[in-house]
């Protein structure tokens, strides 16, 4: 699992492994509603999101998108050297798509003690619609 | 209502959540991830956390009565809403057992020309903080109501 990566085998450019999820479902939504507690309709009823707005029905919660985007750093580096995650929704994702995360390293420098690497980092669909856009932030441990 | 932009330096209480295995699982599942961390505190020990880690988003499920307040002296339409922006940061992961301390703020109110006419953006932050005061996680969330 994970931790394979150290601070001297990224450069700048360099890729994080991509990850592709399931295909998003309703039934996803429901769950994600409970455990986020995050009741907002517009995820779980397709007549008020609707009326919201949203063609198709049901939209799934942003912060889904952005889970993914922040297992795509997880999946990277392990769940303990991920330091921030921030992201800007840029399109909604809906039931049925597959979403797929990918980015790359931007700056490698030097803080709070620890070999930082800054990442742009993306969710994207199936359909090549980008879902959020933003930063990550991890530490790497050095080879020495 | 409208949104009140008197809001800006509104707080919430102090409210304390602590961190616990099923709802790590039922979180992790929810978003589709299948790594054994996040359920088995054996493969957890593997990976060297002392219990089960909590993902990065979990902050997200704090959620509770002084969130609620604090929407509601924003004044949010809900059929109306949408998530802008969110980042989180945060020193370490959380783990089963943390018991955090969490307070948020609205920390910016401000409109924006949308394609449709004003959009206003509301800004909270929020900080989890351990039993010793040290950050467990801080939360920027940027909320936009349409017009």
């Amino acid at each position: 699992m994970a931790k394979t990566a150290h601070f001297e085998d990224v450069a700048e450019g360099s890729e994080i492994p991509p990850i592709e999820k399931s295909p998003i479902t309703k039934v996803q939504l429901l769950q994600y509603a409970g455990a986020s507690h995050d009741y907002n309709l517009l995820h779980t009823d397709d007549e008020f999101a609707r009326k919201a707005g949203m063609p198709n029905g049901v939209i799934a919660h942003g912060m889904l998108a952005m889970a993914v985007a922040a297992q795509l750093l997880t999946d990277w580096v392990g769940a303990t050297n991920v330091r921030k995650v921030s992201v800007r929704f840029t399109a909604p994702t809906e039931p049925g798509d597959v979403v797929t995360a990918g980015g790359k390293v931007i700056k490698k420098y030097q803080e709070a003690g620890e070999n930082r690497v800054e990442c742009e980092i993306w969710t994207r669909t199936q359909k090549g619609t980008v879902t959020t856009k933003g930063v990550g932030v991890v530490a790497l441990p050095g080879r020495g | 209502m409208a949104i009140q932009f008197d809001a800006v330096g509104f707080e919430t209480n102090e409210t304390i959540h602590e961190v616990d295995r099923v709802s790590i699982k039922w979180f992790a599942r929810a978003i589709g991830e299948t790594n054994p961390i996040y359920h088995d505190r054996e493969a957890a020990k593997r990976e060297g956390f002392s219990d089960i880690p909590a993902p990065p988003t979990f902050p997200t499920t704090f959620r509770d009565e002084e969130d609620a307040r604090l929407r509601d002296r924003v004044g949010f339409d809900f059929r109306k809403l949408v998530h802008g922006q969110q980042e989180f940061e945060m020193p370490r992961p959380l783990l089963a057992g943390d018991v955090i301390r969490i307070r948020s703020r609205v920390a910016e109110i401000y409109t924006k020309e949308g394609k449709t006419g004003p959009m206003i953006m509301v800004v909270t932050e929020t900080t989890g903080r351990r039993p010793d005061g040290s950050v467990a996680f801080t939360g920027r969330s940027t909320v936009v109501q349409r017009p």
